[in-house]
C-alpha cells in the first residue's frame, strides 16, 4: 500500500451513493483509477486530489492524510 | 479491467502469435535448408499480419465498450504507458547492439534484419507486458 490514505470511497458513499464511474467522470479519471486509489494502490497527482476534495465540498487534507505507519 | 488494459492483453497476444510464429517459422526453415528465408517475404507478412489483426481486434474491442474505447489515457493510465515505453526502448536498444554484434561476427545481412525485426516484436510485446503488469499493480 502507498503510504497516502483517504476517505474517498466513505465519502461517496455519503453524497448518495455516487459510484467510482460517476466520480471518475467528474475528475476525468477511469472509474479502475478511482478504485486503485480508494485501494491505496495509486496516489493521485495534486490536482486531481483538488479536484476529488472539491467535489465533495472537503478540504485536501480532510480526503488526503499522510499514513506514518505505511512508511515504517 | 481498464480499457486499455484490454486493449494491451489483445495487442500482446496478437504480437506473440504473428511474431512468435513467424520466428517458428523462420527458425524451422533455416534448419531444414540451412538458408535464412527472404527478408521482404517475411517483413511484409509480419506487418500485414500485425496490422490487419489489430484493426480487426481494436474495433470490435471499440464495439463493445464504446464509451471507454473514445475517452482518452487518465494520468494513471499515461503513467503506466510511458513506464512501459521506457522499458521497452532500452530492450530494443540491447536487442539491437546485439544483433550488430552479431552480424560483426557473422557477416550475414539477411540474418541482421531477421534479427532486427525479431528485436522490435520483443520490445514490443515487452512494452505490452510492462503495461498489463502495471494495470494489474495499480499504478
Amino acid at each position: 500500500m502507498l503510504p497516502i490514505d483517504n476517505c474517498v470511497r466513505a465519502l461517496r458513499e455519503q453524497h448518495g451513493g455516487m459510484t467510482q464511474a460517476e466520480l471518475g467522470d467528474k475528475v476525468n479519471l477511469t472509474r479502475q483509477t478511482i478504485a486503485a486509489i480508494e485501494q491505496r494502490r495509486y496516489s493521485p497527482s495534486l490536482e486531481t486530489a483538488f479536484l476529488i476534495a472539491r467535489v465533495f465540498g472537503q478540504r485536501l487534507e480532510d480526503v488526503f492524510w499522510f499514513d506514518e505507519s505505511a512508511t515504517s | 479491467m481498464a480499457f486499455r488494459e484490454k486493449s494491451a492483453w489483445l495487442m500482446l497476444i496478437i504480437t506473440l502469435l504473428v511474431g512468435g510464429g513467424l520466428t517458428f517459422e523462420v527458425v524451422q526453415g533455416f534448419n531444414s535448408t540451412s538458408q535464412w528465408p527472404p527478408a521482404v517475404s517475411v517483413f511484409t507478412r509480419l506487418t500485414v499480419g500485425l496490422i490487419v489483426l489489430s484493426i480487426v481486434g481494436q474495433i470490435a474491442l471499440a464495439l463493445v465498450d464504446r464509451k471507454s474505447a473514445n475517452r482518452s489515457a487518465d494520468e494513471r493510465e499515461k503513467t503506466i504507458q510511458q513506464r512501459a515505453d521506457a522499458y521497452s526502448g532500452i530492450l530494443l536498444g540491447v536487442l539491437i547492439v546485439s544483433s550488430l554484434m552479431t552480424y560483426l561476427v557473422h557477416q550475414h545481412g539477411d540474418l541482421l534484419f531477421l534479427m532486427a525485426l525479431l528485436s522490435l516484436v520483443v520490445a514490443q510485446a515487452a512494452e505490452y507486458v510492462v503495461e498489463i503488469i502495471g494495470y494489474r499493480r495499480g499504478y
